[in-house]
């Protein structure tokens, strides 16, 4: 973990501004095998030191590749000169947010470093596994990624601390081929927070998850296009958190509420059922640690949760310290930077629709003619709400029963309209945690959310 | 600014100290200076100093790779180590190498000698245009920067590349708002070398500005038809990426899932479809000028007169699979115009949509397709209507480019591709 060499330079922050110093050190490992062969295997590891100064709702901000004492008085200087420059040639002139001090806040975790001949031998024996179960794939492919952020962070009129964030995943795709020659690819990760041996001690945890998508593919094989057009669907957890992060969450970051998205206008309003209600978690959620606990952001603001929809109405917004002075709110800690050199923006953290009362069961056989979606590759949210998901897995339901696979397909509405159809939701919360989001930077989000009944647009044929 | 060939002979003597005599290694430096606007107004200037190196080193035919940042001699050796262990670590595979001897060249792109208060001016120019001649435009967040690097490439065939880069460029997401109405994000990227015009005065901008002020006005329909799209240039340059994700890349090619595998000199769209990576043309900004394999850039034709010309694969991925590898450092895609003037496009279609973004799942690696149309307006008897809302496309990659419709004479210049807008048929769209 980074050596703390930082706190005797907080005797250079300057009086009449705001200032931050966060030392950080970014640990990436992959091994790829394709096929059973190896296709990439690499270590990295970057750090650096970055000062953020504000003045006058103006903000200067520099980085350096380098964790010395000497990079953190250069970029401090250099951040109070871009700092001075705009707020002389671009004046806002606008209000300090106020300071919120708190404690110093510990590591919750460390880093454990594990060799690369270990991380290659557990993707061959994952990789092994399934050569030996799943036969008639046609392709196949193991990942192991893993990501983790050591921070350590100084704030002038906030929070200090260091914090920690270890994540390791293992992506298993598998491929078949339809009769007529065309390849269908799903994919699950495993794993989670932590480091390898706290996740991948005994990697038979993994192989309950592999059988069922290795199912799921072959079904997929036989699948049909879904029927364009506005259905009943069950979402089930994994989809709702996609709905919780892409639909509802980035409308409800208070950049993009400035820049004029349909939360604006819907605050203290019904946007959704009274059955929905939805929280951005800062470590805990449901007496549980969150996938993705942040306890002190890059502003130095202490996290605490974030209530977005409370009982179908709109409550608030994700803030940062100046987006917070502006609503009249205390910021929650949803500022965070992924590398070094990236100053924090306003970022989701644990974003997830509570789960309700339903059985998933009953959920189904409540659908006539719909579909039930299960896992989604990627989705995309707009300011007005809008919104679409690709489904990478889903299945028919007729008269009350799953039916036939889908192929791939897309999901698409607004969310501020389709949350106003949901009427059932189930009684228990699925967590995603291996994706990250973009937005100027890229930043690891987790999110999750029961199965939830709606109506959406469903493209196809 | 540190000396890289200094560091690059403590990089050789570290790799020879460890008994790794085939290598490659890449070290570079860049400063950037970044200014940010939000919600119209100037809130963030960033100054970034950064550094990177990194390292494949082979021990027999086993193949390691590692990157890092630190440029002292205890985060050089960290590093060298790193590749090792993981090299260490990994079976024999022939089919991981490194690119033949190649000729020393020092490449210089763009523009070396900044300008940053004319830069700052410019910004300033912008800001103040936006707010007269588009009041009806919310300008979320601008990110303007001008990022110079200096980059050294070296391996053990002997070849050295030295490359310097300069230039400005200027990125901006905005929408139409006019009180509580506000249309689907939309943005554009200008890239240039020179400062020679207002930003407000490139196409490339200017016609995002429009479409978004035009969105303003929008309509949803119901039911759902087959019929044309008008790709725009920022909607083409999606396809075409899918396009490359799905049938000619590493991944696809070594997983035997593309569609294209045998493809190679076949027609495989419309005879009028050319598509050529180009890093030497003179009207762009080469994204680079080799590959990460050690390949001098070469101008390589994807698609010509329809026919698929190359794979893009990497020196491990055509060497699996008994291909060539691409020479082909970034996207510098130029792609071929054709005769129709935009305006007949639109005139001689019937009813169909100008889509301006597509937000969708990747395609399937059968090449089928769903997603939202966006910054997308419907045509109907030759004119153009208003923008729609919650409108749904669905297709099929491969199809598509062989149900081309026409090319328009007009191009568009982003400073790193030139594209026209094509007009496809076979599409359905489906509103509500």
């Amino acid at each position: 973990m980074l050596q703390d060499i930082l706190s005797k330079k907080t005797s250079l922050f300057a009086d009449g501004f705001q200032t931050v110093l966060r030392g950080q050190e970014n640990r990436n490992r992959k091994v790829v095998l394709i096929n059973g062969e190896l296709s990439a295997n690499v270590r990295s590891e970057t750090r650096g030191v970055n000062a953020r100064v504000t003045k006058e709702g103006v903000q200067g901000f520099s980085s350096m590749a380098e964790y010395s004492e000497a990079a953190a008085e250069a970029v401090l200087k250099a951040a109070s000169e871009n700092a001075q420059f705009l707020a002389t040639h671009a004046p806002r002139g606008l209000k300090a947010p106020k300071a919120m001090p708190g404690t110093i806040i510990t590591p919750h975790r460390d880093i454990v470093d594990t060799k690369q001949k270990r991380l290659i031998d557990a993707c061959k024996e994952i990789d092994d596994f399934i050569v030996k179960n799943c036969t008639g794939i046609t392709s196949r492919k193991v990942i192991y990624s893993e990501d983790s952020q050591d921070k350590i962070i100084y704030s002038s009129d906030c929070a200090s601390g260091h914090v920690v964030n270890p994540r390791v995943y293992i992506y298993v795709f598998l491929t078949a081929t339809t009769k007529d020659g065309a390849p269908v690819e799903l994919f699950k990760s495993f794993g989670g927070g932590g480091s390898f041996e706290d996740q991948f001690a005994d990697l038979s945890v993994c192989h309950p998850g592999i059988m069922e998508l290795y199912k799921r593919v072959m079904d997929k094989k036989e699948g049909v296009y879904a029927e364009a057009g506005m259905k009943t669907v069950i979402l089930d957890g994994m989809m709702a958190g996609m709905l919780s992060h892409e639909a509802v969450g980035h409308t409800v970051e208070a950049d993009l509420v400035m820049g004029g998205s349909v939360a604006g206008p819907n605050l203290n309003k019904r946007v959704a059922s009274d059955l929905v209600t939805m929280v951005d978690y800062a470590h805990t959620a449901f007496g549980e640690r969150v996938p993705l606990p942040i306890y002190l952001d890059d502003e130095g603001v202490t996290a605490t949760d974030a209530v977005l929809i409370k009982d179908g109405i709109l409550t608030g917004y994700m803030n940062d310290r100046a987006s917070a002075e502006r609503y009249g709110v205390d910021p929650a800690g949803n500022a965070r930077g992924w590398l070094f050199s990236d100053e924090p923006l306003i970022r989701m953290r644990n974003t997830a629709i509570s789960p309700g009362k339903d059985k998933i069961e009953d959920m189904i056989a409540s659908v006539d003619d719909g579909y039930y979606l299960i896992d989604s590759g990627n989705g995309q949210a707009d300011l007005t709400g809008e919104f679409m998901f690709g489904v990478t897995l889903g299945y028919e339901i007729k008269n009350g029963k799953i039916g036939k696979a889908l192929l791939d397909t897309t999901v698409s509405g607004v969310a501020f309209e389709m949350l106003k159809t949901v009427d059932m939701v189930s009684d228990k919360i699925v967590w995603s945690s291996s994706g990250f989001c973009g937005k100027k930077q890229m930043i690891p989000v987790s999110m999750g959310g029961p199965a939830l009944r709606c109506k959406l647009m469903i493209g196809g044929r | 600014m540190k000396d890289l060939k200094e560091l690059s002979v403590k990089i050789d003597s570290l790799l020879e100290s460890k008994g790794i005599t085939k290598n490659a290694y890449s070290i570079s430096e860049r400063e950037t200076q970044e200014f940010n606007m939000e919600d119209g107004a100037f809130n963030l200037l960033r100054t970034l100093f950064d550094n990177s190196l990194a390292v494949v080193s082979f021990v027999g035919e086993k193949q390691g790779i590692a990157t890092g940042n630190d440029f002292t001699d205890e985060g050089l050796e960290a590093t060298v180590e790193a590749s090792v262990e993981a090299a260490n670590s990994a079976e024999p595979d022939a089919c991981k190498d490194i690119a033949p001897f190649e000729k020393n060249e020092v490449f210089n792109i763009g523009c070396l000698k900044p300008d940053k208060e004319k830069f700052f001016e410019r910004l300033m120019e912008l800001q103040k245009d936006l707010k007269e001649k588009y009041p009806k435009i919310k300008l979320m967040m601008a990110i303007a920067q001008y990022s110079s690097s200096h980059q050294l490439y070296k391996n053990t065939n002997g070849t050295v590349f030295e490359t310097n880069t300069g230039k400005y460029a200027v990125l901006l997401e905005f929408a139409g708002n006019d009180g509580d109405k506000t249309t689907s994000f939309n943005g554009a990227e200008i890239i240039v070398t020179e400062l020679d015009k207002p930003f407000i005065e490139y196409d490339s901008l200017r016609v995002k500005l429009d479409e978004s002020v035009a969105a303003l006005n929008e309509t949803s329909f119901e039911g759902k038809f087959e019929g044309q799209v008008i790709l725009t240039p920022d909607a083409l340059v999606q396809f075409i990426s899918f396009i490359i994700m799905n049938y000619l890349s590493d991944n696809v090619i070594l997983e035997g899932t593309s569609r294209w595998l045998d493809k190679l000199n076949e027609k495989v769209a419309d005879e009028r479809i050319t598509i050529v990576n180009d890093p030497f043309s003179k009207e762009i900004i080469a994204d680079g000028m080799y590959t990460a394999d050690g390949f001098k850039a070469e101008t390589t034709p994807v698609i010509e007169k329809g026919v698929l010309k190359n794979f893009l694969l990497s020196l491990y991925a055509a060497n699996k699979t008994g291909r060539k590898p691409a020479k082909m450092p970034g996207s510098n895609f130029i792609v071929a115009n054709g005769d129709t003037p935009y305006a007949d496009m639109i005139k001689s279609m019937k009813k169909g949509l100008i889509v301006g973004g597509f937000s969708g799942g990747m395609p399937s690696a059968n090449g089928e397709f769903s997603g939202v149309a966006k910054n997308s307006f419907l045509v109907e008897n030759g004119e153009i209507k208003d923008a729609v809302t919650e409108t749904m496309i669905n297709g099929n990659l491969g199809e598509m480019f062989n149900h081309l419709v026409s090319i328009s004479k007009e191009t568009i210049n982003s400073g790193q591709m030139i594209l026209p807008y094509y007009c496809v048929d076979g599409i359905v769209i489906s509103g509500k």
